[in-house]
C-alpha cells in the first residue's frame, strides 16, 4: 500500500515539476492569424512571434526597415491583451524603447515604430508575473 | 523502517526531478525538435533566418514607388519541373512566393494565382504542404479577399514553411527558401529601378543590403561545398553581396521621440539613412541575380545542338 502510495506521489510530483519546467507549445502564428489584434487598418502583418507566457524571458531579431512604418501589437490567441513586455534593441543590445508606459505605469498593448534607419533589432518579449498561456507579438507593416 | 525507505525513496525522486526540470531550463542546452537534437549553433542560425524581412515589404514599398505591374519579369509557373533536387525545388519555393506577393500586390490575381499554383507545387514535392494554407489563399484569391489579409497570410505561411523546415533539421534547405525570396524581390526591385532611375527605388536598393548580411550569417556551413545548387546560390549571394557593399548607409542621428498620433503612441525614429545605389551599379547586380533566377528556369539549348 505504501509503495503504491509513494508511486503516486512520485509520478505526480514529476508530472508537476517537468510540467513547470518545460513552457507549453503554443500554437504557430500562422494558425491564429485572424486574431483581431493582430490586423490593423492599412498594415500587412509580416512577422509574428508566440512567446509561452510561463516560459520566461524570450528574444528574437526582426530587420526593420528604413522609411516604414511598423505596428507591434501583443496579444493572446483570442485577441485579448496579454501582460507581455516588448523592449526593442538595437544591433548592440542596447534599449531603445519599449511598450511601458511611463506615465499610466502600464504596458501598451499596441505601439507603432516608425523606423529611420535599416538593421537588426532585438525584440525582447518578458511576461509579467502570474502570466498564463500564449501570447503573440504581431509586427505590422506600411510603407511611409 | 519501511516510512523511512519510502520517504528516502520519495527524496532521490525529487532530487532527480528536480535536476531534469533545471537542465530543461537552460538556454544554451540543445534543444530536442521533431526526435532531433539541435545545438545552439543551429538554433542561432534559425533565429537569424527568422529575422529576414517577409516576402511582402519589398514589394509593397516597390509598387507605392512605381505602379506599373510588369508581367514578364515573374519566372515562367509551368518550370517546376526542372527543379529535380530539393535544394532547388526551395530556391524556386522561396521564389515563387515573392512572385505572388509581387503579383497580387499590383491586383493581377490571374499570375498571383499562376505562381502560386508553383508554390503548391513545390511546397507538396518538400512535405510541407501542411505549414503553408495554399488552398487558402488560392480560395481568398478566388473570391476577392483584402489584399492586405491575403498577404498576411502570405508572410505568415512563408514563416511557417521555414519553421517547419527548421523543426526537421533541413536547415540548408530553409536557407535555400529564404533565400529564393530575397533574390527574387531583389531581381523584382532592380528591374523597376532600372527602368524607372527612381531615387526611391535607388535608395529601396541600398537598404537590402543589411538583409543580405544576416542571410549569409544564417548560412549553414556545411551547405556551401556539398552541393551544386547551395555552393552555387552562397557563391552568387556573397559576390551581390559586394555589389552592395557601396551603399552603406551612413546614420546622421541616433535618436528618437514618442509622439501622439491619434489614438497611437508611436516611437520616431529620426535617423536618416544618407546613400542610394549608383546607377552604374545596376547591371552588375542585375546580372548576378539572372544568373540565380537562371537555376530555376528550363536549361539552355545546347549550342552544339543548335547549331545543327
Amino acid at each position: 500500500m505504501q509503495r503504491r502510495s509513494l508511486l503516486w506521489a512520485t509520478t505526480a510530483l514529476l508530472g508537476l515539476l517537468l510540467g513547470a519546467g518545460k513552457p507549453a507549445g503554443c500554437p504557430e502564428p500562422a494558425q491564429v492569424q485572424n486574431c483581431p489584434c493582430g490586423q490593423a487598418e492599412g498594415y500587412v502583418t509580416v512577422k509574428a512571434f508566440a512567446v509561452p507566457l510561463q516560459g520566461g524571458v524570450a528574444e528574437h531579431m526582426y530587420i526593420f526597415t528604413a522609411g516604414t512604418d511598423y505596428l507591434l501589437t501583443a496579444c493572446g490567441p483570442e485577441g485579448q491583451p496579454v501582460p507581455l513586455k516588448v523592449t526593442v534593441l538595437d544591433s548592440f543590445h542596447k534599449p531603445v524603447f519599449s511598450n511601458y508606459d511611463k506615465q499610466h505605469k502600464a504596458l501598451l498593448p499596441r505601439f507603432g515604430y516608425a523606423c529611420g534607419q535599416t538593421g537588426v533589432a532585438h525584440l525582447k518579449l518578458e511576461p509579467q508575473p502570474g502570466a498564463q498561456g500564449c501570447g503573440y507579438l504581431f509586427i505590422g507593416f506600411k510603407p511611409q | 523502517m519501511g516510512d523511512k525507505t519510502s520517504l528516502k525513496g520519495l527524496g532521490w525522486v525529487v532530487a532527480l526531478a528536480l535536476l531534469i526540470a533545471g537542465c530543461q531550463q537552460n538556454p544554451h542546452d540543445t534543444v530536442a525538435s521533431e526526435g532531433l537534437q539541435l545545438t545552439a549553433d543551429y538554433r542561432e542560425r534559425c533565429q537569424l533566418l527568422d529575422a529576414l524581412p517577409a516576402p511582402t515589404e519589398t514589394a509593397m514599398r516597390l509598387h507605392r514607388q512605381d505602379p506599373l505591374f510588369r508581367a514578364d519579369l515573374l519566372l515562367p509557373a509551368g518550370h517546376t519541373d526542372y527543379l529535380r533536387t530539393t535544394e532547388r525545388q526551395a530556391l524556386g519555393l522561396g521564389a515563387y512566393v515573392a512572385d505572388v506577393a509581387y503579383a497580387n500586390l499590383y491586383q493581377h490575381p490571374l499570375e498571383a494565382g499562376q505562381s502560386l499554383r508553383a508554390v503548391e507545387t513545390l511546397a507538396q514535392k518538400l512535405n510541407l504542404s501542411d505549414a503553408l494554407n495554399v488552398q487558402a489563399l488560392a480560395k481568398g484569391l478566388e473570391e476577392g479577399v483584402s489584399s492586405d489579409t491575403l498577404m498576411s497570410r502570405l508572410n505568415l505561411g512563408a514563416a511557417a514553411l521555414s519553421t517547419q523546415l527548421q523543426k526537421r533539421g533541413q536547415l540548408p534547405l530553409a536557407a535555400m527558401a529564404v533565400a529564393g525570396c530575397y533574390l527574387e524581390g531583389l531581381y523584382l526591385l532592380a528591374r523597376h529601378a532600372k527602368a524607372t532611375q527612381k531615387p526611391a527605388l535607388l535608395a529601396e536598393l541600398a537598404n537590402q543590403k543589411s538583409a543580405l548580411d544576416v542571410l549569409l550569417a544564417a548560412w549553414p556551413d556545411t551547405a556551401g561545398s556539398d552541393n551544386p545548387a547551395t555552393g552555387k546560390t552562397y557563391a552568387l549571394l556573397r559576390a551581390t553581396q559586394r555589389s552592395l557593399e557601396d551603399v552603406q548607409e551612413v546614420a546622421l542621428s541616433a535618436s528618437g521621440e514618442w509622439r501622439q498620433m491619434n489614438d497611437l503612441a508611436v516611437y520616431m525614429d529620426q535617423t536618416q539613412p544618407l546613400r542610394y545605389l549608383p546607377t552604374d551599379k545596376l547591371p552588375k547586380l542585375l546580372s548576378l541575380l539572372a544568373q540565380a533566377r537562371q537555376q530555376l528556369q528550363a536549361p539552355l539549348p545546347d549550342q552544339n545542338q543548335l547549331s545543327h
